[in-house]
């Protein structure tokens, strides 16, 4: 069995690395993937640590963090309904999928409030606590709708996904987990 | 040559371009560590509204610079002593938990007549597994683990609590009896519509070459894309030859691994082939594994780490990540060695290595709402370059058949008559 290899490939006997390429390849999720766990870790670790952070913090960590990462994926590989090779299909929308996910965990305690007092997110009148702060509680609002429409995109993307992409078992594992939690959110 | 030295709060420009990629990362200095223990006074319920209004009373002023560095617990319990009510990271376990875990699955198990499970060897009588999900998502019940609070086992719990927490004492435990006889009718459901793994073993059919090159293919296919850890032309290389492979036995390990996950992926049915390619892992693998370190050990402990979360064993997988993760920063996987005289595809492979781990430790720690293992700090390893690999494939269907024995999947080959 022979295997191919030419200039533009790398190889045991290649003396120097080939050209990265334009497009696509199987390295190209290791790689976007990666990247975006670089740049998220500082988010992560502040969610589980204390103290809680607020929706300005959590917006801001958004906008320099993952929306930059967003921003300077490959032409090839963008967070767009891209027509992609289908061996690629998944990879690309796990990548699509696992950013909007980190929002909606990110977010989804200000959606709880808001499900909880309702649309103005005013605190009872009983509440023990202090009046908010109507910068944080605009804050809150905001980050409640980034809540949502990470979510609404998060579908559509699943959506497109299935309709497409290969149906494996590697496929649904993926897909389930993510549609697990939107019926969570919606019970509370 | 990427040569990136980390240092504390160092901002790069994030993403890829063409050529040699830098790495994007703001890492975090040392002394934005975990915080404390979280502040806890005792047994005390929280709804999701109390749990958002503690946000308000934890809160710092918004544009004030926090520090996530070790908070005192003395601050954490004063926190806690002017809100009455705890954060979210705070809800209380179960009484009886104290988040053990037990993932085993004999591969000899046999249901007896009263639905028991038997260990064939041992005669120890084994429970039924517990069911979980590789994302640990529905993991909300005791004794499954510690899943932190962004995971989705921890919002299963709030709900849980939330509808336990309505009017009545009665109307509280009933409702959470609901949700939880809802959840085991669900597996159970699950468990008739398809057959346990001792079933199948019973009927299970002799592993062929040919089998095995289609799992192989299929793995190469449909698992690869996302998890490409193996050097395709360089595992088939090996494979087609099938004697001369380096690490002998460690070999056997990873080839199993490919068929297992060529399986599962490839699977449409309630097949459990992968069950039994585990099994063969398993019994390949000893305590003697840990005592040695190589590349190919890496990428075994790894695809095992993978296959078990896919598997819904998400401890399990969460423990032999562990295992490749360490192995990988013992051999060096995170470094860039100027100078070093190997080939350029060894070094490749390396990083290629390196990140897959990434995805999948960071992925799943990240899941699970543990704190991250993932090194913040003294990474230097380049991401891998974008580029093809031009493999032959697919493998074509042997003219000898090969028949392998039940324990253990690629040992001493047996010819057919064809060949002698």
């Amino acid at each position: 069995m022979l295997i191919c290899c030419d200039d533009q490939e790398l190889s045991a006997t290649s003396t120097t690395l080939p050209p990265e390429v334009n497009e696509t390849t199987i390295y190209t999720y290791i790689s976007t993937q990666s990247s975006y766990h670089l740049c998220t870790m500082q988010i992560y670790n502040r969610l589980i640590s204390s103290p809680v952070p607020s929706a300005t913090e959590l917006m801001s960590l958004d906008d320099e963090h993952i929306e930059r990462w967003r921003n300077c994926l490959p032409h090839y590989y963008c967070d767009d309904d891209l027509q992609l090779p289908r061996q690629y299909l998944l990879g690309h929308s796990i990548g699509r999928w696992r950013f909007r996910l980190l929002r909606i965990i990110m977010y989804r305690p200000f959606l709880i409030r808001w499900a909880q007092h309702g649309s103005d997110s005013l605190p009872s009148p009983s509440s023990p606590y202090p009046r908010e702060h109507s910068e944080s509680l605009a804050a809150e609002n905001i980050a409640t709708t980034r809540c949502f429409r990470a979510a609404e995109e998060c579908i559509s993307a699943l959506f497109r996904f299935w309709t497409l992409g290969t149906h494996t078992r590697l496929a649904a594992w993926y897909v389930l987990c993510v549609v697990c939690l939107f019926p969570l959110l919606s019970s509370m | 040559m990427l040569a990136y030295g980390v240092s504390n709060k160092a901002t790069v420009t994030p993403g890829l371009s063409v050529g040699r990629a830098s790495i994007p990362h703001d890492f975090p200095s040392s002394e934005r560590s975990s915080s404390g223990p979280p502040s806890q006074t005792g047994h005390v319920t929280i709804s999701p509204q109390h749990y958002a209004d503690a946000l308000l009373a934890s809160r710092s002023d918004p544009g004030e610079n926090l520090d996530v560095g070790l908070s005192s617990p003395k601050l954490s319990r004063s926190n806690a002593a002017n809100s009455a009510v705890l954060p979210f990271e705070s809800l209380p376990p179960a009484a009886d938990d104290d988040f053990e875990w037990d993932e085993r699955e004999s591969s000899w198990n046999l249901s007896d007549s009263g639905g028991r499970n038997f260990a064939l060897d041992s005669g120890i009588e084994i429970d039924v597994p517990k069911l979980s999900d590789g994302m640990a998502t529905l993991a909300a019940d005791s004794n499954t683990g510690f899943f932190g609070s962004v995971s989705g086992a921890a919002l299963l719990r709030l709900i849980w609590m939330s509808t336990a927490n309505t009017d009545g004492a009665a109307e509280k435990s009933d409702k959470r009896d609901e949700h939880r006889k809802y959840l085991e009718q669900l597996f159970e459901h699950q468990s008739i519509d398809h057959p346990s793994p001792s079933l199948w073993l019973r009927t299970q059919p002799l592993l062929t070459r040919a089998v095995i090159d289609t799992l192989v293919d299929a793995y190469f296919a449909l698992y690869h894309p996302t998890f490409p850890i193996l050097h395709e032309p360089t595992f088939r290389e090996q494979y087609s030859k099938l004697d001369g492979r380096p690490g002998g036995s460690t070999w056997n390990i990873l080839a199993s691994l490919v068929a297992a996950l060529g399986s599962f992926v490839s699977s449409t049915c309630s097949d459990d082939t992968d069950i039994t390619l585990f099994n063969a892992v398993k019994a390949r693998l000893s305590i003697e594994s840990l005592e040695t370190g190589n590349l190919t050990l890496v990428q075994a402990f790894a695809m095992a780490a993978n296959y078990l979360q896919k598997r819904n064993r998400p401890n399990s997988g969460y423990n032999y990540g562990g295992i490749a993760l360490r192995l990988a920063i013992s051999l060096g996987l995170h470094k860039e060695f100027h100078g070093w005289e190997t080939t350029l595809l060894k070094k490749e492979i390396r990083r290629r290595v390196w990140w897959s781990l990434c995805v999948l430790d960071v992925g799943s720690t990240v899941t699970y709402g543990r704190p991250l293992n993932w090194p913040q700090v003294g990474i230097e390893a380049a991401l891998p370059l974008n580029i093809h690999e031009e493999v032959s494939r697919p493998l074509q269907s042997s003219k000898f058949f090969f028949s392998f024995s039940f324990s253990s999947v690629f040992p001493r080959l047996i010819p057919s008559a064809n060949m002698l």
